[in-house]
């Protein structure tokens, strides 16, 4: 079964337009959702959850349209926000007893544990955390409550190296149960192309291309030409270019390159920002 | 709903204790200098914006945004607001009745009083609250508080003005207060009392409609 099904998806803004997006996340998956600033990765996560109204298309989580008592459910999807957004007097303490109250399947051991693990101070008020520590607060709610699908706008943004990788590797151990599926949203792409397994490119509302990580990392290559050489590939096959006096930096699809003609592996931050840029 | 009532109470405590403290004090003043209109009707005012000031607080953590992650739907997260107005309103309303106790313990009054006090405390609360949240949630804390104070100046201007229209003298076509004077005084509670009550569900349905529109 589908976790998230997100079918011609519209949202008009002033300024803005989400257009036409269709995503598939299938269960026991991460998919990445690579953009700039104001890409619409937030606006999506926001459609998901109706935080704001769509104008056009359709949204399914495990089967079911998310306006159809999205009360029920949010107790099977954990959210965590690129701001945590407790109150600043509360303790954990108080926290866990909110959440108690709040999710059917709250689990206030595993909860407990994550505190631990997380290395939380229980008797802190939220207002003095740092900012790894309200991530980590949040990504422990989110866990706790035998969530299926977790919805992470930007929450690796602002932290330390060692904590993202941290984080990373929870957010891998999530979906080693095969019933679970993560959607994360991020401009940090190294973080995404350690961890996903589906990557989505968005750039100003529109959706570029959504495909298998190993699938873009096997499909394109980059390749070091003169400007005669890259006139010997098909256009179609080149999906971004750069070209300097020591000539020109290409991103192409491997099965297009002529014989003989070396090719270097791609990383997806080099993809996304060929395609975005050049 | 639970939930929210509980991290409601967390933080009432925390950033109205002095809210709270303070109506105490105007209570026990009260009782103990003959009942001041002022210092029965302060506290209330204080203890009606309570909801107020968890909603701006509430704003200022971004927890409206984080709320939206959690099994509630927009109805519940309104709704709870207007259960602790009605929470509090009731704890203030019985406050105001024990320091009145206090304050007439040389001449007890009747049971009937009592009530009475019980019900204009609590109709002042209600309406007070009733009015203050429909902006809010419209405007937000800021615009919304400065649109409270307008209505508020409005009500009262409005009440002074028809109180100096129908006070006029014999000349005037109708005599409001002589004509209020032949109604019996519980009467006039008891359906002030309803229309404060319809009044504050109304306000309770208008700011769920304006919630569910709003987008976060």
């Amino acid at each position: 079964m589908n976790a998230l099904e997100i079918k011609g998806l519209v949202k008009h803004y002033k300024d803005f337009t989400l257009d036409h997006l269709d995503l598939t996340l299938p269960s026991g998956c991460i998919m990445g959702l690579i953009g700039e600033n104001g890409a619409g990765k937030s606006t999506i996560i926001r459609l998901i959850l109706d935080m704001i109204r769509r104008d056009e298309g359709s949204i399914t989580i495990f089967g079911k349209d998310n306006r159809d008592n999205l009360k029920l459910q949010k107790e099977d999807i954990g959210v965590v926000f690129d701001e945590v957004g407790f109150p600043e007097c509360l303790t954990i303490r108080q926290i866990g007893k909110i959440m108690k109250n709040s999710y059917r399947n709250w689990e206030q051991g595993v909860f407990d544990q994550y505190v631990k693990e997380f290395a939380l101070p229980e008797k802190k008020p939220f207002k003095e955390f740092s900012r790894g520590m309200k991530m980590k607060l949040g990504i422990a709610v989110a866990l706790s409550h035998h969530a299926k699908l977790l919805l992470l706008d930007e929450a690796t943004s602002g932290l330390d190296p060692v904590v993202r990788d941290e984080i990373v590797g929870i957010f891998n151990e999530f979906t080693r149960d095969e019933s679970h599926a993560v959607l994360l949203s991020s401009h940090i792409v190294s973080d995404l192309e350690k961890i996903c397994d589906y990557i989505a490119f968005l750039h100003k509302g529109k959706l570029l291309l959504c495909e298998e990580k190993d699938v873009l990392l096997g499909e394109y290559g980059i390749i070091h030409c003169t400007r005669e050489q890259i006139g010997w590939i098909p256009s179609d096959a080149v999906k971004g270019r750069k070209e300097s006096a020591y000539g020109v930096e290409a991103i192409v699809r491997r099965d297009y390159i002529p014989a003989g003609m070396s090719v270097e592996p791609i990383t997806i931050e080099e993809l996304f920002v060929f395609m975005v840029k050049y | 709903m639970k939930g929210l009532l509980l991290k409601d109470y967390y933080m009432m405590m925390k950033y109205c204790r002095a809210a709270i403290i303070a109506s105490v004090l105007f209570l026990v003043l009260s009782a103990f200098t003959g009942g001041n209109l002022f210092l029965v009707i302060y506290p209330v005012i204080i203890c009606s914006m309570i909801p107020l000031n968890l909603i701006a607080y509430e704003e200022q953590s971004g927890w409206e945004k984080y709320c939206a992650g959690l099994p509630y739907s927009k109805a519940e997260i309104v709704s709870s607001k207007y259960i602790i107005g009605l929470v509090i309103t009731g704890i203030i309303s019985l406050c105001t009745v024990i320091a009145q106790t206090v304050q007439s313990a040389q001449e007890p009054m009747e049971l009937q009083d009592y009530g009475v006090t019980f019900l204009v405390i609590a109709m002042v609360c209600l309406l007070s609250t009733g009015v203050l949240l429909p902006p809010l949630y419209k405007f937000g804390v800021a615009k919304g508080r400065l649109i409270y104070v307008v209505i508020i100046c409005i009500l009262c201007g409005g009440v002074g003005f028809l109180s100096a229209y129908f006070s006029q003298g014999e000349d005037t076509a109708v005599n409001f207060f002589l004509l209020l004077g032949r109604i019996p005084g519980e009467w006039i509670v008891f359906t002030g009392i309803v229309f404060v009550l319809v009044l504050y569900a109304l306000s309770w349905w208008i700011s769920i409609l304006i919630y569910r529109r709003r987008e976060l």
